[in-house]
């Protein structure tokens, strides 16, 4: 059994069942990427690419609930939000994240979702332009939403760091000093990806990448995204076509050792962001993209136990983790769980 | 522009690298998204400036040209709906073959879409009332339920809409066509589907006193409801059909959900 990983909330404890390593279900790639076919122990979907629009009576693009039922029949799906708008300016009940995203994750029963720092405002392609601004207002203004935002889920939200080529004007502190105020403030959780954090601190003047994960609460920790990026125009963009650089690896096992989150998972993407992107191929990056996963997958049985994983795991009587010498979190769930398992959450006990 | 705007313009000026990858990223996204918006919303029209050797990319940077390089996110529908507009206005209409028909249609396809995206679900009828109405037509009164629009083309697109392989290759046949464009349920696209002048006619009967003009998009709301004796006798006098036709293409219009019946002694 892979177990179980306390959370507490404001409202009581919640589980966040520990999956292992997975990879984003990303259209960018899907004409050629065995998807379906992978052993993996879980898939990332994008909520985006399967939404209506909100000028539509459609909660699911017509003919994609049939793929997303397809899915998950062999695996837990995680619902990632990048095109919610929640964190912008109009009413939070009329946004993307509320009208389709919400649905759409308690239709996969994603036992928690994760969405991005950006803005928007019935606005998408200028999200990738507009991290929040690192302000005490705004951890203030965007945990209120992010608040309400989890209490709609129903689940844990984690919030993803963004990678940026600058900061919004009128910062007053550092992104991470953001981030952990951000989810004292609401409640919610990190999502942490690790090449953003790695881009950032190569492009950006005094990011500090160990002062970054010395500074958020690991304990918030619900999900790992690695991926790799390329060199162009003089900055290193976080463009999901490579493998993932070693400062990453190195990133990744500091960050598992330290916190506990339910999954690592793996973006590729290929032509999305810019035109000097590459279009990804089968003959170019299959390979490429295999010997990541399992990497990923050997380094989190290095950390947490061969046998916890959901493609790994076998079932433990007592609920250890296979551990040496280290019962972990599960063994205390008893006393620390003052609440049952919400109904329907993912891998949990209900 | 305010103190504020100015103070914060001047910040992106600083950073002249970073100001301008989001720039570029900003607006190859929206080229991106311009696809998508064609490709979801109006696909036959997608594939017909395919077909025509359009460079899509460089398409899309016109249209946004003329659109201000506006982001309209989720609106989808709506975006299609202007690029449609821009594309009707450019050159584009009169010198790729089939283009003005297919965007007529699409263009219906997605006012209906956008008028039907906050519906109540009761706008589209079970299949077993719609098979109640089909078994006793003379105990309704039936009306338009407003998930359909007719189109009338002045060239038939019939050819390319029962192979989309032959959009751009199958010449068009110059004659008027009508085509029922309409939204099945709040879960399946929209279809179109050839209706021919009979039952443009009905349909127009049954949504209002004028018959449809070219290009118009008639979905309005039903006037009072037509019990089928009504409607034959109205479509035989105008001469719109011959006796039968009116049933057959009654049941045709309530099997596809356009139509309704009410109960006579509701």
């Amino acid at each position: 059994m892979t177990g179980r990983v306390a959370v507490e909330r404001p409202g009581g404890t919640v589980f966040v069942p520990r999956l292992g390593v997975g990879i984003q279900y990303n259209p960018e790639i899907l004409e050629w990427f065995p998807f379906e076919e992978l052993d993996v122990d879980t898939l990332e979907v994008l909520l985006d690419t399967f939404m209506g629009p909100l000028d539509s009576p459609y909660i699911v693009l017509p003919g994609k609930a049939r793929t997303l039922d397809r899915l998950g029949t062999k695996r837990t799906l995680l619902a990632h939000s990048n095109y919610g708008c929640e964190f912008g300016f109009e009413p939070l009940e009329g946004s993307p994240a509320v009208l389709r995203h919400v649905p759409l994750a308690r239709s996969l029963r994603s036992p928690w979702v994760v969405d991005h720092c950006f803005y928007g405002d019935g606005s998408w392609s200028d999200l990738w332009s507009s991290p929040v601004q690192f302000s005490a207002a705004e951890v203030e203004r965007v945990g209120a939403r992010a608040r309400a935002l989890q209490e709609a889920y129903g689940v844990p939200l984690g919030h993803e760091n963004a990678a940026y080529y600058r900061p919004c004007p009128g910062a007053e502190m550092r992104e991470a000093e953001f981030l952990g105020r951000l989810v004292e403030t609401s409640g919610t959780y990190l999502h942490l990806d690790l090449h953003n954090i790695y881009t950032n601190g190569i492009n950006l003047p005094g990011y500090d990448v160990d002062d970054f994960l010395g500074t958020i609460p690991m304990d918030r920790v619900i999900e790992v995204h690695i991926a790799g990026g390329s060199w162009h125009g003089g900055l290193y963009h976080d463009w999901h076509d490579s493998k993932v650089p070693e400062p990453v690896w190195e990133l990744l096992e500091r960050v598992l050792g330290a916190s506990r989150p339910g999954a690592v998972v793996l973006e590729f993407q290929g032509r999305a962001h810019h035109p000097s992107t590459r279009e990804m191929s089968r003959e170019a990056d299959l390979a490429m993209i295999q010997a990541d996963l399992e990497r990923a997958a050997a380094l989190w049985d290095r950390v947490y136990g061969p046998c916890s994983r959901v493609t790994t795991s076998r079932h433990l009587a007592n609920g250890r983790d296979g551990r040496d010498g280290r019962d972990g979190r599960e063994e205390h769930l008893g006393p620390l769980a003052t609440d049952p398992p919400r109904a329907g959450a993912g891998g949990a006990a209900v | 522009m305010s103190l504020e705007d100015v103070r914060i313009a001047r910040a992106y000026a600083s950073t002249p690298k970073a100001t301008r990858f989001f720039i570029e990223t900003y607006r190859y996204r929206l080229t991106s998204s311009f696809g998508h918006a064609l490709q979801s919303a109006a696909p036959l029209t997608y594939r017909t400036l395919r077909a025509a050797g359009q460079d899509m990319r460089a398409l899309a940077e016109r249209c946004l040209d003329a659109l201000g390089w506006v982001d309209m996110g989720p609106y989808v529908y709506r975006f299609c709906a202007a690029i449609l507009g821009v594309l009707g206005e450019s050159e584009l209409a009169a010198a790729v073959p089939g283009l003005p028909e297919t965007m007529a249609l699409e263009g219906a396809s997605v006012a209906l879409v956008q008028r039907l995206a906050a519906a109540p679900a009761t706008t589209w009828s079970p299949r077993g009332e719609r098979e109640a109405w089909a078994k006793a037509p003379e105990r309704f009164r039936f009306q338009l339920t407003g998930t359909g629009v007719v189109v009338r083309t002045e060239r038939s697109l019939t050819p390319w809409l029962r192979n989309r392989a032959e959009i751009g290759k199958t010449p068009l046949e110059q004659r008027p066509e009508w085509y029922l464009v309409h939204l099945p349920s709040p879960e399946e696209s929209a279809r179109i589907v050839p209706v021919g002048a009979t039952g443009a006619g009905l349909f127009a009967l049954l949504a209002g006193p004028a018959p449809p003009e070219a290009g118009e998009h008639r979905a309005l709301p039903p006037t009072l409801p037509l019990m089928l004796t009504e409607l034959a006798e109205r479509a035989v006098a105008a001469g719109l059909a011959r006796p039968g036709e009116p049933l057959r293409w009654l049941e045709k219009y309530v099997e596809l959900g356009v139509v309704a019946g009410q109960p006579m002694d509701s």
